[in-house]
């Protein structure tokens, strides 16, 4: 038994020259230079918090934005990588974003055991899970639109990853735009809840993302 | 399997990028004479290979774009195969759940049921009538007509658990009597 030659010739006489696509690298660079422009716009229209001055003379505000932009680094290029079907020969770095996510949450956690006096704590509560989850909308169908174009075979794990990016994003607007002094608000309200919604990239994965 | 030069893949995928017809066409002769071992010992199904293999090209051929050809081709198109032959077996497997016959086509052409008793009311009728009259009443009612316990309680004025123990005790009289 044998693939059939008129097979291969039908295909063949398909061949046309194609661009290679670009390397999940260039492919990250270009999501997270549109991510800083959409965090700049949604910025100016929201605001920026009023006691943005005091907590840039905070280390502890420093640390959580720095880990806050790795996971946006980290997941850009995990979900650059798995729209690749061999994941771009780099299988271990796709782990990362939640590596991150892992160490930002435990940060945070360890500021809330060591906070005395909370100051500024918002009276809103789910209404900061609904700005990032909105906020997350654009980017999560840009990314997915893009994954979609290419050939995932891990479509789950890339649709999770796709999720934990935009979401981190909404974050990150969110932690610029509101005036919150409670770690414990951030903890229950912003970082949580996203791990948890990311999980519904595992279903949109699969709806979206298989070829 | 042939023996290939090395990097003959990533020169052929290199070529066929470009648009070298020939160089597609061998590519996806040699790439399907790549993946046929790995298939056959996977797969039960011989006949299906070939059609597996044929999807896996038609695959190759549709997301050729994200091959890197900086980068090795036997991990990508392996890749390739691995998740198209993870496709078929989520159809396969399907496909035997909703071809399953059901047990009522088939109950005809069965010998027997294995649930159904071999003994039927006919063999016991004459061990029933050596039993005391009540207890051989309320088995007949029950096994030669098929009232319920709580209809010939009604029938013969008696209250359901007493049929029951009645009937209970019938039988463990007959069992005596079989064991023996």
């Amino acid at each position: 038994m044998s693939i059939p030659e008129q097979f291969i010739q039908n295909l063949a006489e398909q061949c046309e020259p194609i661009p290679a696509s670009p390397s999940p690298l260039r492919l990250s660079g270009q999501w997270l230079i549109e991510a800083i422009i959409y965090i700049g716009v949604s910025l100016l229209y929201l605001g920026v918090r009023p006691d943005i001055k005091l907590q840039l003379q905070s280390p502890s505000f420093y640390v959580e934005f720095f880990l806050l932009s790795t996971l946006i680094i980290m997941a850009s290029f995990s979900a650059a990588a798995l729209s690749y079907p061999d994941l771009y020969q780099r299988r271990k770095l796709i782990y990362l974003p939640f590596f991150t996510m892992a160490l930002l949450v435990t940060f945070l956690l360890i500021q809330w055991q060591m906070t005395t006096h909370v100051t500024h704590a918002p009276s809103h509560t789910w209404q900061c899970l609904l700005s990032i989850t909105l906020l997350a909308v654009l980017p999560a169908g840009r990314v997915f639109y893009a994954i979609r174009k290419m050939a995932s075979t891990h479509y789950r794990l890339a649709g999770i990853t796709a999720m934990l990016f935009s979401l981190a994003i909404g974050s990150f607007v969110i932690g610029f735009s509101e005036l919150n002094g409670a770690i414990a608000h951030a903890i229950q309200w912003h970082y949580l809840p996203i791990i948890c919604i990311s999980f519904a990239g595992l279903w949109l994965g699969k709806k979206y993302l298989t070829w | 399997m042939p023996s290939y030069t090395p990097h003959h893949f990533e020169q052929l995928m290199r070529l066929s990028l470009e648009g070298d017809k020939l160089a597609y066409a061998q590519l996806l002769r040699d790439t399907s004479h790549l993946i046929r071992p790995y298939l056959t010992k996977k797969m039960h199904q011989i006949d299906d290979v070939d059609d597996l293999i044929q999807d896996i090209l038609l695959s190759v051929h549709k997301v050729r774009h994200t091959y890197d050809s900086n980068r090795p081709y036997i991990p990508w198109v392996m890749s390739i195969t691995k998740y198209r032959f993870a496709d078929y077996l989520r159809r396969f497997y399907a496909d035997q759940l909703h071809q399953a016959t059901d047990i009522s086509q088939v109950e005809n052409i069965l010998v027997d049921e294995p649930t159904t008793k071999t003994d039927s009311y006919e063999c016991l009728e004459a061990e029933i009538t050596t039993l005391p009259k009540k207890q051989a009443t309320i088995l007949t009612m029950m096994h030669q007509y098929g009232f319920t316990s709580k209809q010939v309680a009604e029938k013969i004025g008696m209250t359901e658990s007493a049929v029951k123990v009645a009937a209970f005790r019938a039988y463990k009289i007959l069992k005596k009597k079989w064991v023996s």
